[in-house]
């Protein structure tokens, strides 16, 4: 399996804040999903199988920066992703307000207005709409019904193949191939498995591991176990 | 050039990369250890490591004692 993409080499893109060491625009893909501990399991198979295909994961949660309004940074993330995974499943009510949330729509609006507004390279964008089940987006959010979108029932192993399919097709127009789905769904659980070992080596906590401690965590591992 | 090497000093939120490269590797290197061994086992594709199968003990017997299995396990380093 081929670990450098054929799109590493270029020129990073200028950010003022984010990343000490700014990420390929071609690389970097923008996470918009829930983060609370329900969605904790399909959130590590998202940043493993993204690192996996050799890409850099990107989200809100990568700077803690109070100075930083959060929606300047994730305008600023967005603009700094050429690729966008977006899951919509979370349409339940907030237990505690009774309301629903609508950040991950609010997202993708973003995405889709980057894409069809913004400059050369913005319009190059692509992105991947995940939702639980099939054609349920259609009631909750009839403005995507002409999408096509992947469904993952709730489990990490189907957002693996999801996400994997989706990079592995963009990978495959500019040559470079990755490993298949079955490869990779048995490296995500012998990762599953490490994790918590790795983190009691650390001291760290792995139900409340930052975005970013995951990210190096699964970089690390993967570059050990290539 | 792979681009994990460009990022390798990204944003890591504070962990010290040196220190989590160092703890995988141990980790691996363990775990290839413990394959090594008659006791473990990995399990096929995962490479999770798994205690070797042993067969039951019969409904009824005692278990046995701490003394026998020692003895046992001295045979066993003797053949």
């Amino acid at each position: 399996m081929s670990r450098a993409p054929a799109h590493a080499l270029q020129a990073p893109t200028d950010s003022r804040r984010g990343l000490s060491t700014p990420a390929p625009y071609d690389s970097c893909v923008f996470i918009n999903c829930p983060f609370d501990a329900p969605y904790r399991q399909l959130f590590r198979a998202l940043v493993f199988t993204i690192q996996d295909c050799g890409f850099m994961p990107r989200s809100a949660l990568e700077v803690q920066d109070s100075g930083e309004v959060r929606i300047t940074k994730i305008k600023r993330i967005v603009r700094e992703c050429r690729h966008g995974i977006h899951d919509i499943s979370r349409v339940e009510l907030d237990s505690a307000s009774g309301l629903p949330r609508f950040n991950m729509p609010l997202e993708l609006g973003l995405f889709l207005g980057a894409q069809e507004y913004g400059g050369r390279e913005q319009k190059e964008k692509r992105c991947l709409i995940l939702d639980q089940t099939p054609y349920r987006y259609q009631v909750f959010c009839s403005d995507l019904a002409g999408q096509d979108i992947a469904t993952h029932s709730g489990s990490p192993y189907f957002v693996l193949k999801a996400v994997r399919d989706w990079l592995a097709s963009w990978l495959c127009d500019t040559g470079v191939l990755v490993a298949g789905e079955a490869h990779m769904t048995r490296r995500y659980q012998e990762f599953s498995y490490d994790l918590p070992h790795l983190c009691r080596d650390l001291h760290l906590d792995p139900e409340r591991l930052l975005f970013a401690e995951l990210r190096t965590l699964v970089q690390e591992w993967a570059d050990q176990n290539a | 050039m792979p681009f994990r090497t460009i990022q390798k000093n990204s944003d890591t939120g504070g962990l010290d990369r040196e220190r989590v490269r160092e703890a995988v590797i141990r980790l691996r290197d363990r775990k290839r250890a413990a394959a090594a061994l008659p006791s473990y086992a990995t399990r096929p594709g995962t490479g999770t490591l798994v205690a070797r199968e042993r067969p039951l003990r019969p409904y009824g017997q005692p278990a046995r004692a701490p003394e026998a299995l020692r003895d046992e396990s001295e045979e066993g380093e003797g053949q």
